[in-house]
């Protein structure tokens, strides 16, 4: 018999406390952990840890869950990449400063792994779809007429099959698997008899899922729960489903398919799925005239890849030196690390190693926030804000410049 | 006068030398090191384990020190009871540490009561027990053998049950908490379990009779929905008391609503009519999901009146309010109140059912669940599932327990609408001689101290040739075995021991070893294992397993392969687990059987949050599956009982039974320190104040002022409180929170020598015909001086 020591709890509970990523510990901890050699940085498991160790949880919260102090990070800077998520942390450094100090809480400082883990974290917990509504769901299911050839809980048509069974699921990706698999059949059936092709956006499909759960007839269900999507998995079902073959090894498109990075912007899983099915007629009909077998997903594989898709835009690398270089003069930045005339404040970055990733220098800044935070504040200067794409951009110029 | 400098030097100077002696004395002293004397410092544990004491099932944490138990707390992950614990939880170290503890298997020496014992070994005890249960089922009568079972659940109870199957006794004679709950929901929902009450995520919670926070199911759950809900952003639910005292409960609440005893159900429909006349009800959930709110024809043609018209023809305020002596207004206004504060719960107490119109009370008391919609929906009353633990084997049966478990249970299947009173009907009918006993289980029961008849058991334990007790205590029953095997206390075993039903989400909790058993029980769990085990054949086919841990840990199996739930966690994680469930994802935070089961005995067990509120089958599952208002089988019972085509109660159910002889109502109440009346031997738990923090020690009847002074008492006066059927001696507390009518008595007492004041034994004997439960609350005493 052992007692539970403090810091075994602190770890189990951080571990609990991101429950959704327990999928990456299993399968893909170790692709995750490490930018290199992986299309995703940072490891979202140990940004949970992260996120409870070093305390931000006594301020922030993760779907109304957590401190109140700071915003919600599941409902904030949806769809935000890993660079822009950095810039907000960078303009609510003020204020969060005022906070800490103000309690007593020391101010968190990550190494450059630890911050892409809490980023990667903070981004992928908005991919998780709050339970639709089942009164819009039941609104959509007749709208989009469905019912004309789907029965649930008795009502409805018997050209497909009831669609009861799929009450089990809670999360609406098996509905959106099993319309996927079943799109050729379903459009020329929809096709022949006349019927519009209906088309989901929003939370579309996850209301419908609801609708479909309340009022199925299943009794005794046994609800199956799915494993959290990994991204990872979902990268090598992309090309093993001979997606690539279409729209390119990393979604960016080829002239047979879109650059997925802009679709799937601020989206949920349910989001993507209803964009996947909106689009599966016309990719069906290409696959058709390419010689291509249309993709069939089991289990988790669609959540897979949606994940994936999810993720395309979470690392971006490039930008506009060009702006970042009028953004390092605007903001004030040259004033302290490169003065026309007097001795610097700050580091020359032009030499500094810190600034050859787009992590490296948001570690860097968010390190140094509190020195740099009362230097600014003895010297009256307003604190700078980085909007947009603008760290992206001064991150782009800070390379050059250091490389140059 | 200011010290001269001498007398400040001399004073300085003396207190420096008194000083410097002691420290001389301190620094001088030189013992033999510690180590050398066989002692070490102390190595100091926290461990988590469930508390046993009471069905409420807290998780709990010990410190332990040098191995030995120092003090219990709760256990801040266990989703119930997250870190609070009750008084008696706190006093189970003395109840671990308590010298009248029996200390080695006993066998009895002499006539049986003589109180003269022999101790045995624990083999020795066994091989008693197991020759005595040879014997009987070589004889062929395995059902001779009867098991009376107090408080039991989890695989303590699977285990029994399946052993008894096993071996052919069909007498598994429940004696233990029963509200009758459990058969309102049969009749109305067709779900044959205990209502479970969201409290916390409930926004009014409106409790007739239902004693929330002291003696209640699990009073840890309504106190941490009163003071800190997970859910609702920390808003926490509005409580209305109605009570026909003021009772503890009542104080906590934010209101009480005093109401004449057994009209608890009028009053129900009385708001119910207010509801309905305002239509305030959830027309949608009554529509789509309630049969019986309409008037209908049934299969001969007849007209059915329904609910609606049934209500507003017969409970209307006015006539409500004289039945119950709530006014009008008050009734008006809890109804809006119950309908506008949405989520809300009505909660049936046991004041409810413990009535000769009981189960028809308590079916109206869950009608405005009904007609709010307010079951299977957050904040409401749920049918919460039981933990997935692995099944134990199926149970191989020879043809001697064939045969033992045809010959059917001991006192008959009882009543039509509520299988209650199993207990009673089983001494009722060894007395009678309709059944023969000749080896009898006594497992954490004690009829002769706490049932309503323990005449009746005293003359059926003379019947029975052989007493077996499990009790580590000689209470009065366990004084009265011819074999005592005392189990271990809960703070030595192992066991599982999940929340009562009123906790609606699965809670699979573990208790476990908090310090070395030691040598003078044996874990009964483990004694019923060893006897399948040494009886062979099936039976030891039935139980195939080594030990009751090995047991559990099996059982735990199931936990780790379900793929939903979480092991015990705080709020933040029970948050972040539920809403990841919503969402309809779930992580394996283990890969691997073995740290599943380390991390679960570290954190004192298992729980999921999640709730499906969208399944028919947790609404209703019967024939209609539809909620029915007014059940058929409600009605065909009624008749068959005599009662006619009853719906529902009359306003006439009141009737009082006062006289001359016995002008006051006894009202029995529980404690929150002494709940079942069967632990006797917590002793201290009189020092713990209950409403009346000046009150300890002696039993007491509270009686209103006027009353009292009509009678010539005064406070703390000796009283008898004598009903037809006996008296018990009390000290009068005057106490204005009683009705002047009424007097009230708290259950489980004691006086300081020991002598029993159990009110229950004062009752006159009626019950409810429909569903076996005694009735508490109709039976009338008067005062006399003592």
């Amino acid at each position: 018999m052992m007692s539970m020591s403090p810091q075994r709890t602190v770890i189990r509970w951080s571990l609990r406390s991101v429950g959704l990523l327990a999928c990456y510990g299993l399968a893909m901890a170790p692709a995750l952990g490490a930018q290199s050699g992986s299309a995703i940085p940072g490891d979202p498991i140990a940004g949970g840890r992260m996120f409870v160790a070093r305390q931000c949880v006594r301020c922030h919260s993760i779907w109304g869950n957590g401190g109140t102090l700071g915003p919600d990070f599941a409902t904030v800077g949806a769809g935000r990449s890993l660079q822009q998520l950095a810039g907000m942390f960078w303009n609510h450094t003020p204020r969060m400063m005022e906070t800490v100090r103000a309690r007593g809480i020391d101010w968190p400082t990550f190494t450059e792994t630890e911050l892409a883990d809490v980023i990667s974290y903070i981004y992928y917990v908005k991919l998780f779809d709050e339970p639709g509504d089942p009164v819009l769901g039941e609104r959509w299911f007749l709208e989009k007429q469905c019912m004309q050839c789907h029965s649930v809980g008795g009502e409805g048509g018997a050209v497909g099959p009831p669609l009861d069974g799929y009450a089990r699921y809670v999360a609406p990706i098996a509905l959106s698997q099993g319309m996927w698999n079943h799109g050729p059949s379903m459009q020329a059936r929809q096709v022949a008899d006349g019927i519009p092709m209906p088309t989901f956006v929003g939370r579309e499909m996850a209301d419908v899922q609801a609708y479909i759960r309340r009022t199925s007839n299943l009794r005794n269900r046994e609800v199956v729960l799915l494993q959290p999507p990994n991204p990872n998995i979902g990268r090598e079902l992309f090309s093993a489903k001979g997606c690539v073959r279409c729209h390119g090894p990393a979604g960016k498109g080829t002239r047979y398919g879109p650059n997925l990075l802009k679709a799937t912007q601020q989206l949920k899983v349910s989001e993507i799925a209803g964009q996947l099915w909106n689009h599966s007629a016309k990719m069906a009909a290409a696959m058709r005239d390419r010689g291509i077998t249309f993709p069939q997903f089991r289990g988790t594989e669609m959540a897979d890849v949606i994940a994936f898709l999810y993720y395309l835009r979470f690392y971006e690398t490039e930008g506009d030196a060009q702006i970042g270089a009028v953004l390092f003069a605007e903001k004030g930045c040259a004033n302290c690390h490169t003065p026309v005339d007097g001795a610097s404040i700050g580091p020359d970055l032009s030499k500094s190693q810190a600034v050859l990733t787009p992590l490296g220098l948001a570690t860097a800044m968010w390190d140094h926030a509190p020195a740099m935070y009362d230097r600014m504040q003895s010297a009256e200067v307003e604190w700078p804000r980085f909007e947009g794409n603008e760290m992206r951009d001064l991150s782009v110029f800070l390379r050059s410049m250091a490389r140059n | 006068m200011s010290p001269s400098r001498r007398s400040f030097l001399w004073t300085m100077g003396a207190a420096a030398t008194a000083y410097g002696i002691q420290d001389t004395t301190r620094v001088f002293w030189s013992p033999e090191p510690a180590s050398q004397a066989g002692w070490t410092p102390g190595i100091e544990k926290h461990l988590t384990s469930t508390c046993l004491v009471c069905p409420a099932r807290c998780g709990i944490r010990g410190r332990v020190v040098d191995g030995s138990l120092i003090r219990l707390t709760g256990n801040s992950l266990h989703p119930m009871n997250r870190g609070g614990i009750c008084p008696r939880g706190v006093a189970g170290v003395q109840m671990l540490y308590h010298p009248e503890r029996i200390a080695a298997p006993l066998v009895r020496v002499g006539p049986r009561g003589g109180a003269r014992w022999r101790a045995v070994s624990r083999e020795d005890a066994l091989v008693l027990l197991l020759e005595r249960l040879r014997e009987l089922r070589s004889a062929g009568h395995p059902e001779t053998l009867a098991l009376l079972a107090g408080f039991c659940s989890g695989t303590m109870e699977d285990v029994w049950r399946q052993f008894l199957t096993a071996y052919g006794s069909p007498n598994y004679v429940a004696d233990d908490y029963q509200d009758g709950t459990e058969s309102v929901m049969r009749l109305m929902h067709g779900i044959d379990r205990r209502p479970g009450y969201d409290l916390e995520r409930a926004a009014f919670v409106l409790s007739f009779g239902a004693p929330l926070f002291e003696s209640w199911w699990s009073p840890l759950q309504a106190f941490v929905a009163y003071a800190d809900p997970d859910e609702r952003n920390g808003q926490r639910p509005r409580f209305v008391q109605v009570d026909t005292r003021f009772s503890r409960t009542a104080a906590q609440a934010q209101e009480w609503v005093g109401i004449r005893p057994d009209t608890h159900g009028v009053l129900a429909l009385g708001i119910a009519y207010v509801i309905i006349r305002d239509q305030l009800y959830d027309t949608r959930f009554v529509a789509d999901h309630v049969s019986g709110f309409e008037d209908s024809i049934d299969a001969e043609g007849h007209l059915r009146e329904g609910y609606r018209s049934m209500v507003l023809r017969s409970y209307r305020t006015e006539e409500v309010s004289a039945a119950t002596g709530v006014p009008v207004e008050r009734i008006t206004s809890l109804a809006r109140a119950f309908a506008e504060n949405q989520p809300a719960i009505a909660v049936c107490g046991m004041d409810v059912t413990h009535a000769q119109r009981g189960l028809m009370a308590g079916m109206a008391v869950h009608s405005l669940n009904v007609l709010m919609g307010s079951v299977n929906r957050p904040g409401g009353v749920l049918f919460g599932q039981d933990p997935p633990v692995a099944p134990l084997v199926t149970p191989v049966m020879d043809d001697t327990a064939t045969i033992g478990l045809a010959r059917g249970p001991a006192g008959g299947a009882g009543p039509q609408l509520g299988a209650h009173g199993a207990a009673n009907r089983f001494a009722g009918a060894v007395v009678d001689g309709e059944v023969t006993v000749d080896t009898i289980l006594l497992y954490y029961s004690n009829p002769l101290a706490s049932s309503i008849h323990p005449q009746t058991w005293r003359a059926a334990l003379a019947r029975v040739p052989f007493i077996v007790s499990f009790s580590p205590f000689l209470d009065e029953t366990t004084s009265q075995a011819d074999l005592v095997l005392p189990d271990l206390l809960p703070y030595e075993r192992w066991q599982d021991a999940s929340p009562p039903a009123s906790y609606p989400y699965p809670v699979w909790g573990l208790a476990r070893p908090l310090v070395d058993p030691g040598t003078s029980g044996m874990h009964s769990g483990d004694a019923v294992l060893a006897l399948a085990r040494q009886l062979g054949g099936s039976v030891a086919e039935s139980l195939p397993y080594d030990s009751f841990e090995t047991l559990l840990k099996q059982r735990a199996r199931g936990l780790f392969a379900v793929r939903r739930g979480m092991l015990l966690g705080n709020a933040f994680e029970r948050r972040n687990q539920r809403r990841m469930e919503e969402r309809g994802w779930w992580l394996a935070e283990h890969a691997e059987f073995e740290p599943f089961w380390q991390d679960l005995v570290e954190r004192g067990g298992w729980t999921d949050p999640f709730f499906d509120h969208t399944d028919p089958a947790r609404l209703a599952q019967t024939a209609s599956g539809r909620v029915e208002l007014m059940p058929d089988a409600f009605a065909r019972g009624a008749v068959a009982a005599g009662l006619g085509p009853a719906s529902y109660l009359a306003l006439d159910t009141v009737k009082s039974a006062a006289s001359t002889d016995f002008p006051l109502r006894l009202i029995p109440y529980r404690l929150s320190t002494l709940a079942s009346g069967t632990l006797a031997l917590e002793r201290w738990m009189s020092e713990a104040p209950s409403l009346f923090p000046n009150v300890h020690w002696n039993p007491w009847v509270e009686v209103h002022p006027e009353t009292a002074r009509a009678l010539g008492f005064h406070d703390s006066d000796y009283v008898w409180v004598v009903s037809s059927r006996g008296r018990i001696r009390a000290q009068l507390k005057v106490f204005p929170g009683t009705a002047p009518d009424n007097v009230c008595l708290p259950y489980g007492l004691r006086h300081p020598d020991g002598a029993l004041a159990n009110p229950l034994q004062l009752l006159d004997g009626d019950h409810d015909v429909l569903s076996g439960l005694a009735s508490w609350s109709s039976t009338f005493v008067r005062l006399e001086r003592a």
